[in-house]
């Protein structure tokens, strides 16, 4: 049914509450607004790995995948961090790492998600230093 | 109403017919009665819904997103849509995928469009 958003109760509380953390998410580090789909990917990241009332504080990690989630690898959205830069791009005299916004989690791979603000980029890296 | 709150009133029979001008301004929403059914098994019913259009779109250019729960494990998965046309083409990626990870069929959707 259309217009009857309270048919779908379950889709629309899990709504409220990834805006909830975003907004906090946002509003405590200051993170620009255009970062806002980076920061719904990142709630749901952890929530995900939050237990839930409705599974009888289970989380939902650990009863889709089976086995209890890690979560030593969180870290605060919109921190300041700096990642490092390979080998391969930097001369003997020039800075190893350069600084740039914590965003989220890779979904590909075991890595953070960055936004370099010097060169307007985004970036994946796995050897980052967080100054949360 | 009170009885004897005034006097003078004729007395009016309760069961009376509803007239045309009664539905028209006083109709409202009936009552929504929740299911407490719960899915036995993974992907057995996925809820979903359509999210925007957010004020501002992201650095993508996105402007949508679309959420699709697991009623059994509660686990939660976004696509970010730009445009609102995307959003059953994103529904069959995201069916393909979740048939493959999960090894099941989808059961069924609850959504309220």
């Amino acid at each position: 049914m259309p217009y009857n958003p309270q048919h779908n109760r379950v889709d629309e509380t899990m709504n409220r509450t990834i805006l909830n953390i975003v907004c906090s998410m946002m509003f405590f580090k200051y993170v620009k607004l255009m970062f806002w789909a980076d920061a719904v990917l990142c709630a749901i990241y952890v929530n995900n790995r939050c237990p839930s009332n409705a599974i009888r504080n289970q989380t939902p990690y650990e009863m889709w995948y089976g086995y209890i989630p890690s979560v030593k690898h969180l870290r605060v959205f919109g921190s300041t961090c700096y990642a490092l830069i390979p080998k391969v791009h930097r001369n003997k005299l020039g800075s190893r790492s350069r600084k740039c916004i914590f965003l989220g989690y890779s979904n590909t791979s075991k890595a953070y998600r960055l936004y370099d603000e010097v060169n307007k980029k985004f970036i994946v890296s796995r050897d980052v230093i967080f100054l949360e | 109403m009170k009885k004897n709150g005034v006097t003078g009133l004729p007395s009016i029979p309760r069961k009376h017919k509803q007239g045309d001008a009664c539905i028209l301004g006083k109709n409202s929403k009936q009552s929504i009665h929740y299911s407490h059914s719960r899915a036995h098994r993974k992907i057995e019913l996925i809820h979903l819904d359509l999210c925007g259009p957010l004020p501002v779109p992201s650095s993508n250019g996105n402007k949508y997103m679309r959420t699709f729960i697991d009623d059994y494990t509660r686990m939660c998965w976004v696509y970010l849509l730009k445009n609102k046309s995307d959003a059953f083409q994103t529904f069959k990626k995201f069916h393909t995928w979740i048939e493959n990870d999960a090894q099941s069929h989808i059961g069924s959707i609850c959504t309220d469009n």
